[in-house]
């Protein structure tokens, strides 16, 4: 059974009284522990398709299968405990919360699933050294590089173990080195056995994955599968 | 692959472990709120004021009363006090009611069942012992007052039946006036002078301490009539009369034939209004009572338009905190929050901030109260009694609640997207 599975999904936006086709008829299939790339220009449908992948919104018409489970079906709460169950966020400008430390910050969806603390801190520490920032656990964000948050992000996408993570632009706001090492650890992560999907426009990185999903006015017009270079 | 699928099987069976969640969120409620110590205190000082002067006066008021009680604990149930009373009417036309002596022998002789009645009449003069004056109460009456009062001689005797009869320039003093003329410890046989007249002391009233602040033992008690020969019978004289009654259960029916009694004597029409009061001492301490509902309910209003106001600040800095910290909660949804998560944050730390400064109000009602209390002597320290600490607390969660909800629901239901799109 293939852990995404869309079919004919459309995605309408209602702005300023007219509707917007972002998303027209997009059919994916992706298997677990796939890792694609998801490509095109601004504008091509991308976020969109990514925000319906991840949960945060569903599709106007047309199914989606996330693991089995009809998305399109799903109540808030439902959706809510669905991301927290199965999807780890990694985003373009981290999203950390400003406050708390990195250990926090990657502890913080074990919170929503009522882990207890001890737990929790336990599963970000070792998360963190995963990332490699085991010594960092008490900085707070702004304590850090780009790099380094976008690695706590990264631990905290891995510390509900799910089984797919979503990159939206991961490396859109780091340098060259940075960008190196986040991709080498999404790389690991693939081969963990989790299914990695990364929105992207930058072809360096496409290139990584295995499989290529090309969007443009919110359809899929290539989707290309290949060994990584 | 194991650790993928054994995490989501895992995840599934934590879901129900409410405790950590239930504790997380007072955690994770104060962590937000000392991020905004400052904004945090003052949204609050709305509050506090309220909580800090309904606490203030229900305590100084439970303290008065309590001071009341041990007061008339003395007087027991057996006490009744007829005073004059001028009702409005009258004493707009410039009349002044007054019992008389008259009033003294119809009791005295008509109504069965008393044990002692006093008369006592009341005046402010000036006494002096050599050089040192001052200005005192003098009470006068008769022998029974001790047993009518409670009110005994520490040193010397009190007056004696015979000095009443004829008229004798003695007295028994307080112990205040006593200090203030500049008398030694025991004054028996020194005379002082009251109105230009010399009186012997011949005795000084046990002391009772104060009440409502005023010393109860500032004043000269002189026998009835040589009081009233010293005044010369220019003016009419004015009594109040205290007596006890044998039985406690014949009290309200005394009470009531004296009313008939007097009110026969003094003419009064069915129509008017009593011109004297007969009480008893529980009246009395109903009277403040009521009194006290009174000043607590107007407190009241004012603690209700304060934590108005303060809820409305507390409302007022939630929302801007909401619409701050949009995109947290966007993010808070992407990894996993549910809508209720979020109102169950936003409400905690509504709530927290609330009972903060109940507890901050609270201290400072006391800490008035017991500032206050120190300024009048002899009245102890009170402390807030527990009912109006868990009311005031409880009122402070409350408005937290009600100015909460409304934050709370409209970060809750934020779109996630939207959210973590917010700058």
């Amino acid at each position: 059974m293939a852990l995404i599975a869309m079919r004919d999904v459309h995605k309408r936006h209602t702005l300023g009284g007219g509707t917007i086709a972002a998303l027209a008829g997009v059919r994916l299939s992706i298997a677990r522990n796939e890792y694609v790339a998801i490509v095109g220009s601004s504008g091509s449908g991308k976020s969109t398709l990514l925000n319906l992948i991840g949960c945060l919104d569903t599709p106007t018409s047309g199914t989606y299968l996330l693991d089995g489970v009809d998305v399109g079906a799903l109540d808030g709460s439902r959706l809510a405990r669905l991301r927290n169950e199965t999807i780890g966020f990694v985003f373009q400008s981290f999203h950390l919360l400003p406050r708390m430390s990195a250990r926090d910050n990657v502890a913080q969806p074990l919170v929503f699933r009522g882990t207890p603390r001890g737990d929790r801190r336990r599963r970000a520490a070792e998360a963190l050294a995963r990332v490699g920032l085991a010594d960092r656990a008490q900085h707070l964000p702004m304590q850090l590089s780009g790099g380094q948050r976008q690695r706590v992000a990264i631990a905290r996408a891995l510390v509900t173990e799910p089984a797919l993570v979503l990159a939206d632009e991961p490396t859109g706001n780091l340098d060259s080195e940075s960008t190196h090492r986040v991709m080498a650890l999404l790389d690991g992560i693939h081969r963990e056995g989790r299914t990695v999907l990364v929105v992207t426009h930058e072809a360096e990185i496409a290139r990584r994955c295995e499989r290529k999903v090309e969007l443009l006015d919110g359809s899929i017009v290539d989707d290309a599968r290949r060994r990584p270079a | 692959m194991r650790g993928l699928r054994g995490g989501l099987h895992g995840a599934a069976a934590r879901f129900p472990d409410r405790l950590s969640t239930l504790l997380e969120i007072p955690r994770s409620a104060v962590a937000s709120l000392a991020a905004h110590g400052l904004r945090s205190f003052l949204t609050t000082l709305g509050v506090v004021i309220g909580v800090a002067s309904v606490v203030a006066v229900i305590t100084l008021l439970n303290g008065l009363r309590s001071s009341i009680t041990s007061q008339f604990a003395g007087l027991g149930g057996t006490t009744l006090a007829i005073s004059p009373h001028t009702p409005l009417k009258e004493a707009l036309a410039g009349r002044r009611a007054r019992l008389a002596p008259a009033d003294l022998e119809l009791i005295t002789s008509r109504i069965e069942g008393i044990t002692h009645i006093t008369p006592l009449t009341l005046a402010h003069d000036e006494v002096r012992h050599g050089s040192r004056a001052t200005v005192t109460q003098i009470r006068g009456t008769t022998p029974t007052y001790q047993d009518v009062y409670d009110a005994f001689p520490g040193i010397g005797r009190f007056l004696t039946p015979a000095d009443d009869a004829k008229r004798r320039r003695v007295c028994v003093i307080g112990d205040e006036t006593r200090r203030a003329i500049g008398l030694p410890d025991d004054p028996r046989g020194t005379y002082i002078a009251l109105a230009d007249e010399w009186c012997k002391v011949i005795g000084v009233m046990e002391r009772r301490g104060q009440l409502f602040g005023t010393s109860q033992d500032d004043h000269v008690v002189l026998p009835y009539h040589t009081l009233r020969s010293m005044a010369g019978h220019q003016e009419p004289p004015d009594l109040r009369i205290q007596l006890t009654v044998t039985d406690p259960a014949e009290r309200s029916a005394i009470a009531a034939r004296i009313e008939t009694l007097l009110r026969r004597a003094h003419g009064l029409g069915p129509d008017d209004e009593d011109d004297f009061r007969v009480q008893t001492a529980e009246e009395i301490a109903d009277a403040f009572d009521q009194l006290a509902a009174t000043v607590t309910a107007f407190v009241a209003g004012m603690v209700g338009i304060s934590l108005l106001v303060g809820g409305v600040g507390v409302m007022n800095v939630m929302l801007v905190s909401v619409t701050e910290r949009t995109r947290e909660i966007g993010i808070c949804k992407a990894l996993g929050a549910t809508n209720r998560h979020v109102l169950q944050q936003f409400l905690a730390e509504a709530v927290i901030l609330c009972l903060l400064g109940g507890l901050v109000g609270l201290l400072v009602g006391a800490g008035v109260a017991a500032f206050v209390a120190s300024l009048i002597p002899d009245f102890g320290t009170p402390l807030p009694p527990p009912w109006a600490a868990g009311l005031a607390m409880g009122f402070s969660a409350l408005v937290g609640i009600v100015f909460g909800v409304l934050p709370a629901l409209r970060a809750a239901n934020l779109d996630p997207i939207e959210a973590l799109r917010h700058e």
